[in-house]
């Protein structure tokens, strides 16, 4: 094969719900490897906020609408003459399909890289699937189209199994279910057909119940298929793999059972001649003995990331050098630089993943879990056995999450069982909490856990072991309950002293975690990864280094409200600090992330984001390296935010930043205090604590006003009032007293990015929100630079956030939301941390905004950082950013946008010209709505 | 008790067999480091020669694979025994591992089948549970010596590692792996045939030094009806079945220690090239073939014991995962290439010779298992082709 010049690759758009950051990462990977194997790379996303649309990865970047007219465009303006299609997702896969069938590949010659689309439709399309796996031996799942009740009944006796029968064209599965007898069938297969329009239903064998494991496999042209990693899902069939509690390597089933699916999968990517990554899901009788192949995907997934983290292979890495025509055999073992890539990695520790659902923000969304995903993120625990990994987990989906320990009142199984058991465990997002309080509260066992769910006894067996583990907590050695596991939060819960106590006599008695290296290969071989997991167990020497190291705290899984951008700007950290001679230590714990991708950093803990974790990584660099570690917590979001007060109280330094700086950007009263302080004005606001005193504010403030509860949870109560009508509506509702009533400023509103290094200041550019002030910044479309702000204004604006980072003593980063109305420049707030419009105004502005603000925190001047003081110039190109919302995907959720963020991912419009930016951007949206 | 004599028992010893019963043991390695555990399965002593495998599952195959004889197995994945074992999934009808060496034992779900426990008990054999098996391996990596014994903490001992200084003794003691027959202790004493599945498409003789059931499964799973006759039969023995198709099957040890099959299998080979029936030769096999013709073979640092390793097979650069167990290794040399063989098949993790053909294509041999159990089957075509030369 004649190696390519140019290489297209094309990204995966937007967050949405189902389409993560695993497609950056799989493309920074994929770029990464084209570009040293001298091949330039042509990429075209629309998400800025992906570290793959940097130049220094992506090439040549162009960022831009996934549509297939855009990408005729840039072909025929940049002349690839390749293409890789398997690295940008679904999205990606669709649209070289697309491009293909609109003959632009064949009019520009650009020939498709790695899997043939052949290959892709008969995976994608039913009957090529159907085809493509029976055609080889393989068994799908036993269906048929009947019109009648009698041939409906031949199949079902014929198969002698459960069906579930699908009337064709009713909306919901309307006449549908699940049939366990023949008489079952018989009525299901009347209703059905009568509920159908045209008469027809489909009668399929039915899986519920069966175990669904999945395999990620890596094909070369020579035919040489190896299996990564083989994945089970702690949820049985039914519930999208997305959504399930992942474990890996497969623990319940026997030797005989994983390899015959195995060879199953690799029997798939071999007639699919694929050359790449592919993904096998299949599910398995819980006796092991009969198995159907459900889905196969032919492209780097969620999956293939999850198994990339899981087992230390990049297989993104791997498959894009694979598409380049080489062969698994000739690359080096990417864990220890000998040997070859062709091995299957073998691990000697357990990982578990969960899914991070946004149903906290929407409570009034189903919680009900099926084959449509609902999760935006997921979170990966590395533990020896599983207990400890799935206990990280838990840490890790976010601090002020729910707990092992946590259980709803409402509920009551303090004092009965549930009424009705199997309801209560239907697949929501509590079902893990809801088997651990059933089991706390002994109204069930292991065994009917099973039962009643379907998943494998062997997992609710190891829960029931954990929850009786909580007994032996009080009393026993610390040293038990950690090896149990149990977080120090926990352990101080059980044990009914803070957690500050429990590290205090950890740090006495000497219990620390060891750490240990992910090496693909159970230790057989040295190897270099510097990618480590923590484990109470003998310590495993880590490379020395003489170099002091910056810790990069991460931000977890992705949520909504705090996405991608933050890994953009924790990578890009990464890669400053290791510019600046540093060690770039990353702790993270998102699987999809190009963050927890070994190789951005020079030591990545996968570690959970809480004070004990953060702090016990701090405590081994600082044995490793002999000094203090500086951490830095601004780019990974408020979790790393949140961190700063424990780790002030354990005299941990923040690089640029206080614990004080922090406490009074979150406390209106002090930060009102300091724009006094400051002479910038700041919005007035009273507190109202009945009808009386919320008139009196209003006529104090005059229309129109913000209304919140105080104790504002999630966002829910705020109001906008405009008129005296709409508080008198107001007035009519149930409102939880007292409400704090802010003055709403009539202008434009700001985001200000500020670089500050102490002394001086530098705002790179600013962002003008286009939706009026009460839509929530994330959900509105904003410009950069602002397009109807004069130059002055924009000064006085960011005069106004510089001078309160230098009022903090902030060195780094700080982002300023201020209204501008007219000479008036209203701050409505300071958050000392990088924000969403980081990424943004570094693709708009071409300037590595994170590198700046990392050399500053540590220390260097402005000048030194070869940035001017004050506002920038502004940038040649106009970028109007858009959001993007998945949540038509979740069904109960209110999709009107206001002061709380709806919006999972953005992309942006960049131009000259402010109005073809507009449409790019708009452009770019309509890509990624469904067609209404 | 000499560990020179000793039998692998078949009955279960009169001792504690209950599965949720463990008693605190101690697992000393001649180099001094002594690991404190608990002991599980039979509270027997035991000791033999450290391995590790990285297979993540398939204990019953592991536990039963004669290979395995002599040797003290580490399992590197932390949590064994999750599935009930199913005896069809037994490679022979004993247990030849000393004992295993795990982090985590699993009490597996109710159901059919013998956990691994019961099964370890009844075979009367120990496991050492929450030993640190990654920081083991490890050690071993890194050059540890392997010879190592496992004991119950001793009653009378008040005081911790008291002990260890004679336990670590006594694992000096033990009697080094390659120094042992091995292939006696476990291989037929008494020919016996196997019946094809299915209509019978050649006949073959099988050397059976410790052979595996998925081994002789795969053979007449292909056609193929095998005589199986004992470690010790002379070429003449094989020569008088007027086999189509002669396999020197795996088995444990040291094989450079084994001058009469040397011997025997060199003969065979001479056949083979002078209109006797082609030659197929696997692990041990494979190493006894290479010795006969001259080459040498070493003890590995690490042995290859696992499921994930890929050998390329140099003539046709098809590469395949195979499963993996031996702790010797033919040296690629000369005397190889003065007998007509090249190497047909290298291991692409350390370069280790997998595979020899000789140039008359009537003898060849691999080192690694393509009957897979535990591990792929991948390179079940080795059997394929021999058959069909067997039926040419």
């Amino acid at each position: 094969m004649t190696r390519p010049r140019k290489v297209l690759v094309i990204g995966s758009g937007p967050i949405t719900i189902g389409q993560a950051a695993e497609f950056d990462y799989a493309g920074v990977q994929a770029c990464l490897a084209l570009r040293g194997e001298g091949v330039q790379t042509l990429l075209v996303n629309s998400n800025p906020a992906t570290v793959m649309t940097d130049p220094d990865v992506g090439g040549q970047v162009i960022i831009g609408p996934l549509t297939v007219g855009h990408l005729e465009e840039v072909i025929a303006e940049h002349l690839p003459d390749a293409l890789l299609p398997t690295l940008g997702g679904q999205t990606g896969l669709n649209l070289a399909v697309a491009l293909d069938d609109a003959g632009v590949l064949e009019r520009y010659g650009v020939r498709v890289l790695g899997t043939p689309l052949a290959a892709v439709r008969a995976a994608e399309d039913r009957g090529g699937f159907r085809d493509l796996v029976t055609g080889i031996g393989e068994p799908i799942p036993e269906n048929a189209v009947v019109e009648s009740v009698a041939d409906g009944m031949r199949f079902v006796e014929a198969l002698a199994a459960p069906v579930v029968i699908r009337p064709a064209f009713t909306l919901g599965g309307g006449g549908g279910g699940f049939a366990h007898t023949p008489e079952q069938a018989r009525e299901r297969l009347a209703a059905g057909l009568a509920a159908s329009p045209i008469g027809q239903v489909l009668v399929e064998r039915s899986l519920l119940g069966w175990y669904e494991i999945e395999f990620e496999v890596l094909r070369d042209a020579s035919d040489t298929a190896i299996a990564i990693c083989g994945m089970e899902n702690l949820d049985p069939m039914g519930v999208h793999t997305g959504d399930s509690i992942v474990v890996a390597p497969i623990q319940t089933l026997p030797d005989p059972v994983v390899q015959r699916l195995r060879r199953c999968a690799l029997k798939i990517v071999r007639a699919l001649r694929l050359e790449g990554g592919c993904n096998v899901q299949l599910a398995v009788r819980p006796d092991g003995g009969d198995y159907r192949v459900i889905e196969v995907n032919p492209r780097v997934s969620r999956s293939s990331a999850l198994a990339s983290k899981a087992t230390g292979y990049p297989i993104a890495r791997v498959a894009a050098l694979i598409a380049l025509g080489k062969r698994l055999h000739e690359l080096p073992n990417p864990a220890t630089g000998s040997g070859s890539a062709a091995f299957e990695p073998a691990v000697d520790y357990v990982v578990v993943k969960l899914p991070r659902w946004p149903f906290d923000k929407f409570p009034t969304a189903d919680r009900s879990l099926g084959i449509q995903m609902k999760a935006t993120g997921e979170a990966m625990g590395i533990g020896r056995e599983f207990a400890p990994a799935l206990l990280k987990a838990l840490r890790s989906l976010e601090p002020r999450g729910h707990g092992w320990l946590w259980e709803d009142e409402g509920w009551g199984l303090s004092h009965r069982a549930p009424d009705d058991l199997e309801a209560f465990l239907m697949p929501t997002d509590t079902r893990l909490w809801r088997m651990l309080a059933l089991l706390r509260h002994g109204w069930t066992d292991a065994s009917a856990l099973g039962r009643v769910t379907g998943i494998a006894p062997w997992f609710t067996e190891r829960l029931a072991e954990m929850v009786a583990a909580e007994e032996r907590v009080v009393g026993a050695p610390l040293l038990e309950a950690k090896e149990a596991g149990f977080g120090d939060a926990e352990i101080a819960t059980l044990s009914g002293v803070p957690p500050v106590a429990v590290r205090r006599a950890r740090v006495r008695a000497g219990i620390a975690p060891a750490y240990r290296r992910v090496d693909t290969c159970a230790g057989e071989f040295p190897a270099e990864t510097p990618y480590f997991y923590s484990a109470y167990a003998t310590p495993e020497v880590p490379p020395p280094s003489d170099r002091r190291s910056v810790i990069v705290i991460g931000s977890g899984p992705i949520r909504i409200g705090q996405g991608i951008e933050f890994d953009y700007c924790s990578v890009r950290a990464a890669w400053a600090i290791r510019e600046m001679g540093l060690d770039a230590v990353v702790i993270n714990n998102n699987p999809e992330t190009v963050s927890t991708d070994y190789d951005a950093c020079s030591r990545l803990y996968f570690e959970p984001l809480d004070t004990e974790s953060v702090l016990d990584v701090i405590d081994h660099e600082r044995a490793l390296t002999g000094a203090a570690p500086h951490v830095v917590l601004t780019f990974g979001g408020q979790t790393a935010i949140d961190l700063a007060k424990d780790l002030a109280y354990a005299d941990v330094p923040i690089a640029g930043l206080t614990a004080e700086a922090i406490e009074v950007t979150e406390d209106r009263e002090r930060f009102a205090a300091l724009l006094t302080r400051l002479e910038i004005e700041g919005p007035r606001g009273r507190l109202a604590a009945d009808p009386v005193g919320l008139r009196a504010a209003i006529s104090e403030l005059g229309l129109p006003v913000i209304v919140r509860p105080s104790w504002v949870i999630g966002g829910r109560g705020i109001a906008v009032l405009g008129s005296p009508d709409d508080l008198e509506s107001l007035l009519r509702t149930d409102i939880g007293w007292p409400l704090r009533v802010d003055e709403m400023v009539e202008g434009i509103e700001v985001d200000i990015d500020v670089i500050s290094d102490g002394a001086d200041w530098c705002v790179p550019g600013i962002l003008e929100q286009l939706d009026p002030p009460g839509v929530h910044s994330g959900d509105s479309m904003a410009v950069l630079p602002p397009q109807t702000l004069s130059r002055s204004q924009q000064e006085r604006a960011a005069d106004a956030a510089g001078r309160i980072a230098i009022s903090l003593g902030l060195r780094g980063i700080l982002n300023v939301q201020a209204i501008v109305a007219g000479d008036r420049v209203v701050v409505i707030e300071a958050n000392p941390r990088a924000s969403r419009t980081v990424p943004i105004v570094a693709k708009a502005t071409g300037r590595d905004v994170v590198a700046a603000a990392v050399r500053c925190a540590l220390g260097a001047s402005l000048d030194e950082v070869g940035w001017s003081r004050g506002l920038a110039a502004d940038a040649l190109l106009v970028a109007v950013k858009a959001p993007v919302g998945s949540l038509w995907r979740l069904p109960g959720v209110d999709v009107t946008p206001g002061p709380e963020m709806r919006s999972t991912g953005e992309v942006l419009g960049l131009s000259e010209d402010y109005a073809i930016a507009v449409r790019r951007a708009t452009e770019a949206v309509a890509a990624h709505e469904p067609r209404r | 008790m000499s560990v020179h004599t000793r039998t692998i028992a078949t009955t279960p010893p009169a001792i504690e067999r209950s599965a949720s019963f463990s008693r605190p043991g101690l697992l000393a390695l001649e180099g001094g480091l002594v690991l404190r555990g608990s002991l599980r399965g039979a509270h027997v002593p035991a000791e033999g020669d450290l391995i590790f495998t990285t297979a993540a599952t398939g204990w019953g195959e592991i536990l039963t694979d004669p290979s395995y004889a002599g040797q003290v197995v580490i399992l590197t994945h932390p949590m064994a025994g999750s599935y009930r074992i199913d005896p069809a999934e037994l490679e022979s009808a004993r247990v030849h591992a000393r004992a295993l060496v795990v982090t985590r034992l699993v009490t597996p779900p109710a159901g059919p089948g013998r956990s691994l426990e019961e099964m370890l008990s009844e075979a009367g054999i120990p496991a050492i549970e929450g030993i640190d098996t990654r920081s083991l391996t490890l050690a071993l990596r890194n050059g540890a010596a392997r010879r190592a014994v496992i004991r119950a903490v001793s009653e009378g001992s008040r005081r911790a590692g008291a002990d260890d200084a004679a336990l670590v003794a006594a694992a000096g003691a033990v009697a080094p792996w390659e120094s042992v027959d091995h292939v006696a202790t476990v291989a037929t004493r008494r020919a016996h045939v196997v019946p094809p599945a299915g209509e019978r498409r050649a006949r073959a003789v099988l050397v059976d030094y410790g052979v595996k059931r998925s081994l002789l499964a795969a053979l007449a799973g292909r056609g193929l009806e095998i005589t199986v006759l004992p470690h010790d039969a002379s070429a003449a023995d094989v020569a008088a079945h007027a086999p189509e198709l002669v396999v020197l099957s795996p088995g444990p040890g040291d094989p450079s220690r084994m001058a009469p099959q040397i011997a025997v299998a060199g003969e065979l080979a001479q056949r083979a090239l002078s209109g006797g029936p082609p030659i197929l030769g696997i692990c041990l096999g494979h190493q006894l073939l290479a010795l006969a013709a001259g080459a040498e073979t070493r003890r590995l640092a690490v042995g290859h014991h696992g499921g994930n390793h890929a050998v390329i097979e140099t003539a046709t650069v098809r590469v395949d995962i195979g499963a993996h167990n031996h702790e010797v290794a033919v040296r690629e040399g000369p005397a190889l290439a003065a007998a007509g063989y090249r190497v047909s098949h290298l291991d692409l993790n350390d370069g280790t010779v997998e595979g020899l053909a000789h140039a008359s294509g009537r003898v060849g041999s691999v080192q690694f298992h393509p009957e897979g159990a535990p591990g792929p089957i991948d390179a079940s075509r080795v059997f394929d082709l021999a058959v069909a030369q067997a039926t040419a």
